[in-house]
Formats: C-alpha cells, structure tokens, sequence
C-alpha cells in the first residue's frame, strides 16, 4: 500500500541509521502473540460469532478456541442491518457449558464517569444505576492446577445469551436474565446489548410504557449508539 | 507471519463500495487482532493493559460493525477505533495514576513471558522513542512508518487535513531521530 506522493518511510530510507531502522523493525515485529490473541477471543467469547472455517493461521485457530469451548459457535452474533446480534442467532443454538470461562463481563473497576442509565424498572426489578460499558475488566484468576474449579456465577454474556434465546418464547424470563445482568455487572461490557434486550422484552410483555422509558434513558446515556435503530423498530 | 495486517484488497472483509454486507466480526477479529494490540502498544498503551484495551476496541467493533457500510476501508476505520481508545485510555490512566499511584510502574515490566520474540530492552527502547513525541505527532509516526497506512489514509484516520498530517509526519521524524541520537550518545 502505497501512494507515490508519500515520503519514503524511514524504514526504506538510505539516509536513516541503520539502527534506528532496527527500531521500526522491532515495533513493526512486535505484534500482537497468538496467546494474547487467544485470550482476547476467550475474553469476547460470543460477541465474536461463529469460527470462520477458511480462517488460516495460529491466529484463527487460537481465538476460535475460546468460542468453541463455550458451545456458542453457532451464535451468530452480528445480525443484517444494524446491531441485532442478539435477535439474529438461531434459537436452537447451543446452552452455555458450564465450564465457560466467565471473562467477558467482569465487573470493571471504576472508570470514567459515565452517564448513568435511570433504572425505569418497578421497585422489584431495581438495579444500581451503571455505566456504559468499560472493557477495563481484567480477567479472573484461572483456578490453581490440582484444585477443582469453584462454581462459576454466570457471566455477563450467559445471561444475556439465556436472555436472547427466551425471548421470543418467554420474555418474561428474558427480561429477568437482563435484569439479573445488570445486577451482577452494572459496568459490564455489554451493557447496550442488555439494555435493548430488556427494552424488547418489556415490549412483548406489553409493558411499553417502562420500555419507553428504559429506551429514553438509553438514548440519553448512549447517544448515536448502533443499536438505536434497533430499539425504533418494532419488537 | 506477516507483520502488516491484511490490506483491503487482500482481506475477505473488503467491502469496497459494492453494497456488500459488512464483514462478520470473527473476520475482523481474526485478520486483525494481533494489529491492533500492536497499534495500541505503540501508541502508548502499556503493556499490562493492552489486552484490557483491545477487549474495548473490539466491543466498539461489534456495536459499530452493522453500521459500517464501507465509505472508508475496515483497516482505517479500526485505526480510527483504536486511536479514540487509547487515547481515552491514556487520559483515565494519567487521572489513576496520579490519584493512587506514588510510584509509577517500571516500563516493561509487565512482561508476561507469552510476548513474541521481542527483547524487552527492545520494547522497552520503542516506546521510550515513541514517548518523547506529543500523541498527534505519535498517531501520525505510528500509523505511517510502522501500520504501513498512506499518508491520504492517516489523515482520514486522524482527522486532519492532509498538510497538516505531513507537518506532523516531518515533526515526527525529526524530534525521532533525535531521541534516537540522544539515547545512543548516552549509551555509548
């Protein structure tokens, strides 16, 4: 990739110290490491949708294994004209397996200040107001080698997953898995994708006055956000 | 491994402007991964939050993706992403730090041991270069002489005119060289 009007990178450039070259090529070479890779794509788990099977590479291979650990291959995540991914996945698709490694919603440290999401929710559903998402969680402790691993809670993305695939079937179990999310991670890194499913979930409930006002608040707390689109059309 | 990320030509996430549907977000993640924990080291995101701050990147990706519709190509919108990130990144980093922190941490050493092949004196000497430079003048160092983008291509990314991104390139350069002149004089 080139354009000739470009100034010779210093990298090609004769006039540059070789060593100062080596210095482009070491931070030219310093890519992310497949192990990286790998725990990122654990860490994202069903936001990334289905392994690619022409995918090439360590690359591909390392990341896919994460998602395929947790039974949620068949998700397809990102859904045909903006941001229903949690719509557009098939409803037979696999429950979470238990021994998923529960890292994508970890609770985040505080971040920065954020505009809070006003809880429209009846007293029974109340949650701590939240933050949008801050992906700032690190990932939990494996559990030490000969000791067996404690339950896990389910993580951020279970929930929502529960929540996604009872929706059309049983929105009032899908609002309460969204509800539990936002309980369990009210920093999450998912918590748009929770908000609309709750907002869909209310609509089908035929609680449309709360879904109007959990959308309002989303709309102030996420301005211009993709899934917006989503939250205008009909349930 | 090749050390520059799929082009848009190259990758299978091309959309070009052909009305085609936006990649899936495993594709952007497999093809580019790796480039984008790169471009945030680089620009200034250390090492012991770099995968805390692509995990960021990518969830941005995946909210943003259905509305991506190939009006500019993956590869500088992901450069875009990025840059936003790590530089909100880098400013709640500066406000942690100086609230908590008395001693700051030791440059590298984070240092996981799953790294690539790369000395840490290395990484170490990279970012001590890439630091001496403000973070438009960094951006624009970054993204051209190590990502490889057109000079066209880091001015979309950034935001500015084109002039102004080769001001900053020659800037860049200059202010480069002379770290790299000064750590060698102190060195020898």
């Amino acid at each position: 990739m080139t354009d000739p009007k470009d100034p010779s990178r210093l990298l090609n450039a004769a006039d540059v110290p070789e060593g100062l070259r080596n210095v482009l090529r070491a931070a030219e070479a310093d890519v992310g490491s497949d192990q990286q890779v790998s725990r990122l794509a654990s860490r994202l788990g069903p936001l990334l949708g289905p392994v690619v099977p022409a995918a090439t590479g360590t690359v591909a291979a390392a990341s896919a294994s994460g998602a395929l650990k947790l039974g949620l291959a068949a998700l397809a995540i990102i859904g045909a004209g903006g941001g229903a991914w949690l719509l557009s996945a098939p409803q037979s698709a696999s429950p979470p397996a238990p021994t998923k490694p529960a890292v994508v919603a970890a609770p985040a440290p505080a971040a920065a200040p954020a505009p809070a999401v006003a809880s429209p929710a009846p007293a029974t559903e109340a949650a701590p107001a939240e933050e949008p998402a801050s992906a700032a969680s690190p990932a939990p402790a494996a559990p030490l080698p000969g000791k067996p691993a404690p339950p896990a809670a389910p993580s951020e993305a279970d929930l929502l997953e529960q929540a996604r695939s009872s929706l059309k079937s049983d929105p009032a179990r899908a609002l309460s898995r969204a509800n539990e999310a936002r309980k369990r991670y009210p920093r999450g890194v998912l918590v748009q994708e929770r908000e609309v499913l709750a907002i869909q979930a209310l609509r089908r409930l035929g609680r449309n006055a709360e879904a109007d006002t959990r959308a309002e608040a989303f709309a102030k707390a996420f301005p211009g956000s993709a899934f917006q689109r989503k939250l205008n059309a009909a349930p | 491994m090749s050390s520059k990320p799929p082009t848009d030509r190259e990758s299978s996430s091309a959309l070009a402007a052909t009305g085609a549907s936006p990649p899936s977000m495993r594709t952007v993640f497999d093809e580019h991964a790796r480039y984008v924990i790169r471009t945030l080291r680089h620009l200034g995101v250390k090492e012991a939050d770099v995968e805390d701050v692509a995990q960021e990147v990518f969830v941005t990706v995946h909210r943003k993706l259905p509305e991506f519709e190939g009006r500019s190509k993956l590869r500088t919108w992901l450069y875009a992403i990025c840059l936003r990130v790590a530089s909100d990144h880098r400013r709640r980093a500066y406000v942690v730090r100086e609230r908590v922190t008395e001693n700051p941490p030791v440059d590298g050493g984070e240092r996981t041991g799953d790294e690539p092949d790369l000395s840490l004196e290395s990484r170490a000497f990279v970012q001590q270069l890439l630091d001496t430079l403000d973070e438009d003048k960094r951006a624009v160092l970054v993204l051209y002489e190590i990502e490889g983008l057109t000079m066209r291509e880091v001015a979309e990314v950034i935001g500015c005119p084109l002039q102004t991104a080769y001001s900053r390139l020659h800037a860049a350069r200059e202010l480069l060289r002379g770290a790299w002149e000064q750590a060698r004089q102190e060195d020898s």
